[in-house]
């Protein structure tokens, strides 16, 4: 049989798997196996298998990952996302729209702590709904704040999304979360903006809360000088190539322990949870690259991504429509499959095919460059965070509503609205002025 | 089945109590290699090899809670009996994917020990940490077999693909 057929077949196969509830990690992972033992052996399949288990399992720089998921596993449970919160409330609480405000800008400094866009929206959903609700917010605002500030979290380093693209493209993880800070802001400003207009257009519904006085902002500021000294240190020490990324995410995990155990916020009780609640999203994490690197070298040899590339070609598209198609439907399938899934299973036809193609030259990047590369990581990043407060799957949208139980599902989708335009907004933006981007890795690393 | 999830929990501590090891030794390296210009040897090869007693000291717990990535795309099947046909298939692919991870592990071990294959600095041999590998993915595999077991006695089991909810943390 033709490799392509047997391609698309493996392919098909995945989506049909998934649909099953086969989890995404061991769907690729069967496909990816079975695949490899029609076209080249299964002698050749095994070995592939154990080989990539055992340099998956240890990959030096992935080590980040159980690190920054510590960091923020230990700032989520003794409580130092409630700080930021109120940190956040105490400044801009009595402004309309005031405590949407304080959660996007909470979301954005728990971002800094944390890799994972579920536990942002998790630890202020948990501190933000119920405030929100006792000043009468709009529920729609309050749902469609706190899913989408959540979403900072895989954008603003440390982020998991970009050390799995690092993996999947061979890409610095240092360079990919200098890439994230300035569009990881450039979006919260956004969320913010969105905020500001509707409540400007209807303020009814964003009530501003009880002014706090000067003592208590102050003291408010001063609970977060903990959080600001883990984030100085280990992103900081990042940029500043005082630690690789795996150091920064280490000592930022001690930093927050050391700061919990200060606070007598840190017993056996929480960092056993802690501990188990990291290995267990680790072991998630690894199993997903572990299925990725047994299903993506068979695609390659399907040759399906220089089969798309010919038909690409064929079509003498310009380099907006190309990547607009390319874009259109990672946003598609990001609706329907998980955002770490769509990427994992695409990114390695749909980077040779932007490669190959005249996006580059647009864009003013070489075609295989370091730059483009970064670039694509930022806006699959996007994506994915779209993908998150998209139904039907959207997991920040489970999360709101796990946390708000009486907001029906339709009312927090019409809130997210917004927010998702503002995103397309931030994708825009990055396309046209992938600078934004790029400016903080290309010159903060040498 | 409860022995089982016990084993598999006790596997999990032992992975974080791993995982707590190795985030006090890269602090300890840190502060040693600004303070005392003193890096501690062999601080990449430990981790490596940690991260594998990591990874498949808590596998099997983490199958056990459904904290893999599931894609809940289409409504639950009605009928009982295709929930159940599903359900088994899925168990039996985790046994066939883990069992025979479990043996290429053995494999890899064998041949570990022939060549010497060892970390590059303090030559941490790879032997043990393949045979981790084959014995958590054998566990895995178990698991999903007592799982399929009483899909087929008709018992009620913690399904992980039960959970409404997918176990993503993106």
């Amino acid at each position: 049989m033709d490799p392509i057929y047997i391609g698309i077949a493996g392919t098909v196969l995945v989506l049909v798997l998934m649909s099953q509830r086969l989890p995404v990690a061991f769907a690729m992972m069967v496909v990816g196996l079975v695949g490899h033992g029609m076209l080249d052996g299964w002698p050749s399949a095994f070995s592939t298998f154990i080989t990539e288990t055992w340099s998956t399992t240890t990959y030096y720089e992935l080590v980040v990952i159980p690190m920054f998921v510590m960091m923020g596993n230990i700032a989520s449970l003794s409580g130092m996302s409630r700080d930021l919160y109120n940190a956040a409330y105490a400044w801009v609480g009595q402004f309309r729209g005031g405590l949407a405000h304080a959660t996007v800008i909470g979301c954005t400094g728990f971002a800094a702590l944390s890799g994972s866009s579920v536990a942002s929206a998790l630890t202020l959903g948990r501190v933000a709904m119920p405030e929100m609700s006792r000043f009468g917010y709009n529920s729609r605002l309050a749902a469609g704040a706190v899913a989408a500030g959540g979403t900072l979290g895989i954008l603003i380093p440390p982020s998991t999304g970009f050390v799995i693209y690092a993996i999947l493209t061979e890409e610095s993880v240092g360079r990919l979360f200098l890439a994230g800070v300035f569009p990881g802001l450039l979006l919260a400003s956004l969320f913010l903006v969105v905020i500001f207009l509707q409540t400007l257009i209807r303020p009814e519904l964003g009530p501003p809360a009880q002014p706090f006085q000067w003592r208590k902002r102050l003291e408010a500021l001063g609970q977060g000088t903990g959080i600001l000294l883990i984030i100085f240190v280990s992103i900081g020490g990042i940029y500043g190539g005082v630690f690789t990324p795996v150091e920064a995410a280490a000592v930022g995990a001690m930093l927050a322990m050391m700061i919990s155990a200060l606070r007598r916020k840190l017993s056996f009780g929480l960092l056993g949870k802690a501990l188990i609640r990291t290995v267990g999203t680790t072991v998630m994490i690894y199993f997903i690259i572990i299925g990725a690197n047994v299903f993506s070298p068979f695609l390659a040899h399907t040759r399906i991504p220089d089969a798309l590339a010919e038909i690409l070609v064929e079509l003498n598209l310009g380099p907006v429509a190309f990547l607009a198609i390319i874009l259109g439907t990672f946003i598609v399938l990001g609706t329907f499959l998980d955002g770490f899934a769509a990427m994992v299973l695409v990114l390695p036809i749909v980077l040779p095919l932007i490669e190959s193609s005249a996006v580059p030259e647009m864009l003013g990047f070489a075609a295989d460059s370091s730059d483009l590369r970064i670039w694509f990581g930022v806006v699959m990043v996007i994506i994915i965070e779209m993908a998150l407060i998209s139904p039907p799957v959207g997991m920040n949208v489970f999360v709101v509503k796990g946390v708000a139980r009486n907001i029906p599902m339709r009312e927090i989708y019409i809130g997210i609205l917004p927010f998702w335009a503002a995103m397309i907004v931030a994708l825009l933006l990055f396309i046209l002025f992938p600078q934004i981007c790029l400016y903080l890795p290309n010159n903060m690393i040498h | 089945m409860k022995l089982l999830d016990r084993l598999a929990g006790g596997l999990a501590l032992f992975a974080g109590v791993v995982l707590f090891g190795l985030i006090c030794l890269i602090f300890t390296d840190v502060v040693f290699r600004y303070l005392f210009t003193a890096p501690i040897l062999g601080v990449e090869d430990t981790l490596q090899m940690g991260m594998v007693a990591v990874i498949f000291g808590a596998a099997p717990y983490v199958w056990r809670n459904a904290e893999h990535i599931v894609v809940d795309l289409l409504p639950e099947y009605r009928l009982t009996g295709l929930r159940i046909l599903r359900d088994l298939t899925i168990r039996l692919l985790i046994i066939g994917l883990m069992g025979l991870l479990a043996w290429q592990a053995w494999v890899g071990a064998e041949d570990a020990e022939f060549f010497g294959n060892a970390t590059n600095m303090i030559e941490i041999p790879y032997q043990p940490f393949y045979w981790m590998i084959a014995g958590s993915t054998a566990f895995h595999a178990l698991l999903a077999l007592v799982e399929a077991f009483q899909i087929c006695t008709g018992r009620d089991i913690a399904s992980p693909t039960a959970d409404d909810s997918p176990g993503g943390e993106a």
